[in-house]
């Protein structure tokens, strides 16, 4: 239990390190929130070592403290809203178990950018924001593929460190 | 990687392509509608070289029509995403200012729809 503890702040910790490594690259697609998703990682990475309800805390943490860190109040908000509804279709995907760390964290990639121009279209009322799809589709299929690799390829030596 | 990866990622290419293909078949249409909190509030003449003040509530957003292209040049939002934009002048591209709820989409007058959500 201690240890599962002191795991999950390391992922945190982890999460708010590659969010900051996220906020020196000049954004691409000029949506706030929309980036590439680098944080994912250690958002499916909890979801696989731990579970759901581990994830969504240890993102939730990763949030507001990046905001609090290097964003802003407005900036909590818009990242809150493509992390509720990536994380919500990775933890679904992994419960049907028809997909590989690659593609779960690919929709996953793809979840958070959709669920920023939706939010953005709320917010301006104006459906022309869509125009930004294919862009942040691309850019969040990119994101996912290193993603996935990276968490295909370090799961099981996390999963040995744990369970010792 | 299974199958279930694959159609994934090939259908979201797919869909991305559809889309870039569309857009890029989109020509410059010479105006440029004005949204603040989803309400139009001018069309734009971008043949016409101007620049335009538009002030709501603390929000000011500085815009310039240059050369057919229009663009937001100054604003006092926290991101600056609007600025970073840069010009646009093809039909259904669209500049987003998320903190001020004020967008500017290239349109052709000719379309008798528009893009705002009542
Ligand atoms: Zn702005």
């Amino acid at each position: 239990m201690k240890k599962k503890v002191a795991f999950i702040g390391l992922l945190i910790a982890f999460g708010l390190a590659l969010s900051f490594l996220e906020s020196l690259i000049p954004q691409v697609i000029p949506i706030p929130g929309v980036k590439l998703g680098l944080a994912n990682f250690a958002v499916l990475m909890t979801l696989y070592l731990f579970g759901f309800k581990e994830a969504l805390i240890m993102n939730f943490a990763r949030i507001l403290l990046a905001s609090m860190m290097f964003g802003s109040a407005f900036s909590f908000f818009y990242a809150l809203s493509g992390a509720l509804l990536s994380i919500l279709i990775e933890v679904l995907l992994i419960k049907i178990d028809k997909m590989s760390e690659i593609g779960v964290s690919v929709a996953g990639g793809i979840a958070h950018n959709v669920g920023q121009i939706l939010l953005a279209i709320i917010i301006t009322k104006t459906i022309g924001v869509f125009y930004y799809l294919p862009f942040l589709i691309v850019s969040g299929i990119l994101a996912g593929i290193v993603i996935g690799i990276l968490v295909k390829k370090l799961r099981p030596v996390l999963k040995r460190i744990v369970k010792d | 990687m299974k199958k279930a990866d694959w159609i994934l990622i090939i259908t979201g290419l797919l869909i991305a392509l559809a889309f870039v293909l569309f857009l890029l078949t989109q020509k410059n249409s010479g105006y440029a509608n004005v949204y603040y909190d989803g309400d139009l509030i001018e069309t734009i003449n971008l043949n016409i070289d101007k620049t335009y003040t538009y002030q709501f509530e603390e929000n000011t957003n500085i815009v310039s029509v240059n050369n057919g292209q229009i663009a937001v040049i100054e604003s006092n939002c926290p991101n600056k995403d609007c600025i970073n934009m840069g010009y646009i002048s093809k039909n259904k591209q669209v500049i987003v200012c998320l903190p001020h709820k004020f967008s500017i989409s290239v349109v052709n007058k000719n379309d008798d729809y528009d893009f705002v959500i009542e």
